[in-house]
């Protein structure tokens, strides 16, 4: 059987993503301009016998998920601004229990109730540092719909290998758009499939004592194996400990599984960025304007590239690093006042060359934009 | 020549003494009856009232979102997990400061039964004195008709499909008016289109009592768009759910309970469901599911009327 070609939106394009990599539990809460993932899911997992839910609110909806990605499933839950914020105390849970999940953030204009029908990326710090205490998180961002579907299944890989949250940053413009989709054969994207103890009934089996290679193998919450699941700091039993060394080594456990993969799970695109003077680094539904503008004007002989990132979190320094050492300028495309901006800074440590194209005022930044501030920079007159 | 006697219009204009805030062309769908209630609600309680509502079905006209058509009231446009609790912040001020201030917290049934419903019922605890309004249209339907916990059962919205697996909700309603009476709050009440004489005597009846504390009206409002109903049938639908006991008129006055209109010979369900196009795909066993469902909500509103008498 050959791929199979869907003109879809992008909300649907995660959905498939989602059922190819086997997710079998959904619940969340309409929101727009997420609303769509669940609406689909919830024709399509009854289809194939597994649970969609409309929970009462997104906190339920976010708790729901970790109970069920506790008794082995794979599980989902879809979001925005709004409901990303309400689901924070539940995320650092699933952080400090360790449970695998994915949650999808299709951003919009924000703070607060903000302007939910049009495009903006101001959730990226809130990914990073939304709920409280030293954590690590895994946040990854697509600029159309085949990076959708790629990134979708990639993070219900991420969250099973690492056991942690993944957070996936869609923008409201690709989500809400229509695009071609090539849905892959199986197999032809690896999936990762829950890592399950090898221990029988009866055989003392420790949830939180890492393996050599750093992975904590996971029995089915009530099934053979009866342990304890905590937000407080624990020990490899699960049982809630303040012993400063238990306390210190699981922050660090929690913090390095991640940080330590950064190789892994760092994800980015290049695009004319060979021998290129001028770099802008940028992701999502903005880096779609970035590219535009990059082949326009590399057809007219400058030299511009683009380095779409599709991991934000963790932030991959050492890439900017390499990636920018020749550059003259580096402009940062986003639709925030300087999320990733700040980070590029901090990578590339001199920041006198660093610039910022952004516009957040709800409409998607156009390649006209960037040109205009790329010639400023460039000395070639407004 | 006989002098012709001037027709007497009904009864419900007596009761609409103040000025209608709205704007001409406000931005509901055709045929959406929340417009007529949220210009009866000023209409009848003055338009010195302050309102307050989340984001929902009636955020787009009283926040005055994305249109120039608007209204006169003040608008405190709130969270929707926080609806009751903001509502509280207002008057605990007023009273502190001795403002006489009308706050009514307008909401859907998603923020009322839902999101927002734990605030509400910590509100009706606490007895905070002003009057709730839940507009129940038995769907999220500003988001795109989801399901929400008073969406009735085998109803088809966009999250409980009707298909191989999936027969509409499979669940039953929430009765959340039944819920806020419990409360034995000083006033609970539930209201509908069709008879606005009593939606009015309720709304003033409301307004009195909020001195002593919280004040709960549930009104029924169908969705022509939601539903799957032509935009002339929505006060019809009201009427055959008054009927068919499928939303019962009541009161309760620190939970006595009276009926405000009792029906006396109902019809059946079916009357109503057949008008409807999220119900249509329903079989007789289904129906008969609905009617069960509902007859024992009305079996217990009865119930309590006569628990009344004999606590008397």
């Amino acid at each position: 059987m050959t791929s199979k070609i869907k003109f879809v939106h992008g909300n649907e394009a995660c959905v498939r993503g989602a059922l190819y990599a086997g997710v079998n539990f959904f619940a969340g809460y309409p929101i727009t301009p997420s609303t769509e993932i669940a609406e689909i899911l919830s024709q399509k997992l009854p289809e194939q016998g597994d649970k969609f839910i409309q929970m009462e609110d997104e906190i339920a909806s976010m708790c729901a998920i970790i109970g069920a990605s506790l008794t082995g499933h794979k599980v989902m839950t879809a979001t925005s601004g709004p409901g990303f914020s309400l689901k924070q105390e539940a995320l650092g849970y699933a952080c400090m229990a360790e449970i695998p999940c994915v949650i999808v953030n299709v951003q919009r204009g924000g703070p607060s109730t903000g302007n939910p029908t049009h495009v903006s990326q101001g959730d990226v710090n809130q990914a990073r540092w939304g709920t409280h205490g030293d954590h690590s998180i895994i946040a990854l961002t697509a600029s159309n719909h085949q990076d959708i579907f790629e990134t979708t299944v990639n993070a219900f890989n991420f969250a099973e290998t690492y056991r942690t949250p993944v957070i996936l940053l869609f923008d409201e413009t690709i989500c809400h758009m229509r695009e071609k989709l090539i849905i892959p054969r199986k197999n032809d994207i690896p999936i990762v499939n829950r890592f399950r103890t090898s221990l029988k009934k009866h055989v003392d089996y420790h949830p939180y004592l890492p393996r050599e290679d750093g992975r904590l193998p996971m029995s089915d919450f009530g099934d053979v194996h009866r342990y304890n699941v905590t937000g407080l700091f624990h020990d490899m039993w699960g049982f809630p400990s303040n012993n400063p060394k238990i306390v210190q080594e699981l922050l660090h456990h929690i913090n390095d599984k991640i940080e330590n993969s950064i190789h892994e799970i760092t994800k980015y695109k290049e695009h004319y960025l060979e021998n290129a003077e001028y770099i802008l680094i940028s992701y999502g539904s903005s880096a779609r304007s970035a590219i535009h503008m990059a082949k326009n004007r590399t057809q007219r002989g400058e030299k511009i590239g683009v380095l779409e990132l599709q991991s934000l979190w963790p932030f991959p320094h050492a890439l900017v690093r390499e990636k920018c050492s020749k550059a003259k300028a580096v402009l940062v495309v986003e639709m925030n006042m300087g999320q990733i901006l700040n980070q590029v800074k901090l990578a590339l440590g001199d920041s006198k060359n660093v610039f910022l194209a952004n516009r957040i005022d709800g409409n998607l930044i156009t390649p006209t934009n960037i040109k205009a501030l790329l010639r400023v920079i460039q000395g070639r007159g407004v | 020549m006989v002098e012709k006697k001037k027709k007497r219009l009904s009864k419900v204009f007596d009761y609409l003494k103040h000025e209608d805030p709205f704007a001409k062309g406000v931005a509901f769908c055709a045929g959406c009856p929340l417009e007529l209630l949220v210009r009866f609600i000023p209409q009848v309680l003055g338009n010195d009232i302050v309102i307050t509502g989340t984001p929902s079905c009636s955020a787009p006209v009283l926040m005055g979102q994305n249109t120039g058509s608007w209204h006169k009231l003040s608008y405190y446009g709130t969270l929707m997990t926080g609806a009751a609790a903001n509502a509280t912040g207002l008057v605990r001020y007023y009273n502190r400061a001795g403002i006489d201030n009308t706050v009514i917290c307008f909401n859907g049934d998603g923020t009322a039964a839902d999101i927002g419903f734990g605030n509400l019922s910590g509100a009706a605890e606490r007895n905070e004195p002003f009057i709730y309004i839940c507009y129940d249209n038995e769907g999220y339907m500003n988001t795109g008709i989801q399901r929400s916990s008073t969406t009735p059962f085998g109803a088809r919205t966009t999250t409980t499909q009707v298909g191989v697996n999936s027969r509409g909700k499979n669940l039953r309603r929430k009765n959340l008016a039944m819920i806020m009476a419990m409360h034995k709050i000083p006033y609970a009440a539930t209201a509908t289109m069709s008879n606005l004489e009593d939606l009015a005597q309720k709304l003033l009846k409301a307004k009195q009592i909020k001195e002593k504390g919280f004040c709960y009206l549930h009104v029924f409002c169908p969705c022509p768009t939601g539903w799957g109903v032509g935009p002339d049938m929505s006060i019809e639908l009201c009427r055959k759910a008054v009927k068919t006991n499928y939303f019962p008129l009541w009161e309760a006055l620190n939970g006595n309970f009276s009926f405000s209109k009792q029906v006396k010979k109902p019809k059946p369900v079916k009357e109503y469901t057949k008008l409807i196009k999220k119900f249509n795909h329903l079989s007789d066993q289904e129906l008969d599911i609905l009617q069960k469902d509902i007859d024992y909500e009305y079996s217990i509103i009865k119930a309590m009327t006569k628990l009344e008498k004999e606590i008397k």
